[in-house]
């Protein structure tokens, strides 16, 4: 009987203990919510353009003493041309040719993954002897899921004086010309030798680059300038 | 030394209007709708509009506040100081920044950060990014856009430290979620390898029960009882009648 009683006892024990609410797995975050929204980054395809309008502000006295001031609007196009190859011995990689009126072309050259826009840097394809600026390893432009307080890579460019870093920050909409966009708002400053720059990009994800303002400072003087704004586009 | 601390007195004193008392005596007022406090109309409603619309829209989605404080003069006042007193009176929020511009000073405009965000950051770090910004800001060619350009520096500034705390706060209750699930993780196989071996002590009990009950009903088979009645044997094998 007693050895029946000790038997109960355990079952009882073992029935009685009932597991207790499991601790809460953390919420999926905000981060993974935004990357999969902002992915693919940039499906393109060989011909996609943007055109935009662009304003540059040089102010008096800086081209030349006494010189007035410059305030100019002109349009940019910039063109998805699919790969091609920078230089010789350098691999293939995503390029868009930017065209200027009264420039010469300048092709931009990118690595377009799933998830992010690598920067492997530019070169001007219609000058024979131009040698390409080549970034490697590749920067990271733009990735999805980025938020606010981010600091992507700061980075020099190998044989040159020129410095840059860049944070997020903000995720925002912008109204121009072309719409209304979500866009993530990259700020890049550094610099080229004696030149200080701040450039602030956003950047659409699945559509591209919606709005940009690049200012070249120098001697504690504001050089130029360029106010770059996204109108018309095949990209959607 | 005496003559120095009289200077000082002395250009305190002739500097009341722009030495905003951070006490009581704060002159200035109540803070403006539209977040720019310009009375001497440096700049035009369009301009105003302008830096005001975007500073609208980051305090109302972000919490970030900017006030913009343009003064005709501040005399020897110093500058961060006059900006300490708005900041004081004017200012909200968990980030905030009053960007203090004086149309004649050389120097104009400068950027006074605050809120907690602002506690999380290195004091370097703060003073490195507002010393570059203030000398972009004072680049630019004119009232405008010297203070557009310092309150896009200032917002830049608050929003990338505040996403930056969030980023922070956030992986922070991540890992304290993660070791609390770790936590509950050993506590759970601990409780399960207790059941176990309960449950394998089960049988072994059992076992042991049947074990004693059976030996405490052996007794008498293992100590027989007397014989009460003489039993004959060798050479009277032949049983009790062999005798009779």
């Amino acid at each position: 009987m007693k050895a029946l009683y000790i038997l109960a006892l355990l079952f009882g024990v073992v029935s009685c203990d009932k597991p207790k609410s499991a601790p809460k797995q953390p919420d999926p975050t905000l981060s993974a919510e935004l990357k999969a929204s902002d992915t693919p980054i940039l499906p393109i395809k060989k011909g996609d353009y943007w055109k935009y309008k662009v304003r540059v502000e040089i102010p008096a006295g800086v081209t030349s003493e006494g010189a007035s001031a410059v305030d100019v609007d002109h349009q940019k196009t910039r063109t998805f041309i699919g790969k091609v190859t920078a230089g010789k011995g350098l691999p293939e990689v995503d390029a868009f040719d930017v065209v200027s009126a009264g420039q010469p072309i300048e092709r931009e050259l990118v690595e377009i993954h799933e998830d992010r826009v690598l920067m492997r840097g530019s070169t001007r394809p219609e000058t024979a002897d131009a040698k390409p600026m080549w970034i490697d390893p590749p920067i990271p432009f733009v990735i999805a899921g980025m938020r606010p307080g981010q600091e992507m890579a700061n980075f020099s460019v190998k044989g040159s004086d020129r410095k840059r870093g860049m944070k997020v920050v903000a995720r925002e909409k912008i109204k121009v010309p072309a719409g209304e966009f979500p866009v993530i708002r990259l700020l890049m400053t550094g610099n080229d030798g004696k030149f200080e720059i701040r450039r602030t990009t956003w950047f659409a994800p699945r559509i591209g680059i919606i709005k940009e303002v690049k200012a070249r400072y120098a001697s504690d003087k504001l050089l130029f300038r360029e106010t770059v704004e996204l109108f018309e586009t095949n990209v959607k | 030394m005496k003559s120095i601390c009289l200077h000082i007195l002395i250009a305190a004193l002739m500097t009341g209007y722009a030495f905003p008392d951070t006490g009581d005596g704060f002159k200035f007022g109540k803070r403006p709708a539209n977040s720019i406090f310009d009375p001497s109309e440096v700049l035009t409603l369009k301009q105003q509009k302008e830096i005001s619309e975007p500073l609208k829209v980051i305090l109302e989605n972000e919490g970030i506040d900017i006030v913009v404080v343009i003064l005709p003069e501040i005399g020897e006042a110093p500058p961060m100081h006059v900006a300490n007193g708005f900041a004081a009176k004017w200012s909200t929020g968990p980030a905030h920044a009053v960007v203090l511009h004086v149309s004649d000073h050389s120097g104009t405009p400068w950027i006074k950060l605050g809120g907690a965000v602002t506690t999380t950051i290195k004091p370097e770090v703060i003073s490195e990014y507002i010393t570059a910004a203030r000398k972009r800001a004072a680049a630019e060619p004119n009232d405008y856009e010297k203070i557009r350009a310092a309150t896009t520096e200032a917002a830049d500034a608050l929003r990338y430290w505040l996403g930056g705390a969030i980023l922070r706060s956030e992986s922070l209750i991540t890992e304290r979620l993660r070791q609390q699930m770790a936590h509950e993780k050993r506590k759970r196989l601990l409780k399960l390898s207790a059941i176990l071996g309960a449950a394998a002590a089960i049988p072994i009990l059992f076992g042991l029960v049947v074990l004693i009950i059976r030996l405490r009903n052996r007794g008498s088979k293992v100590f027989p009882g007397t014989r009460k009645i003489a039993r004959l044997g060798a050479p009277y094998s032949g049983g009790g009648n062999a005798v009779s």
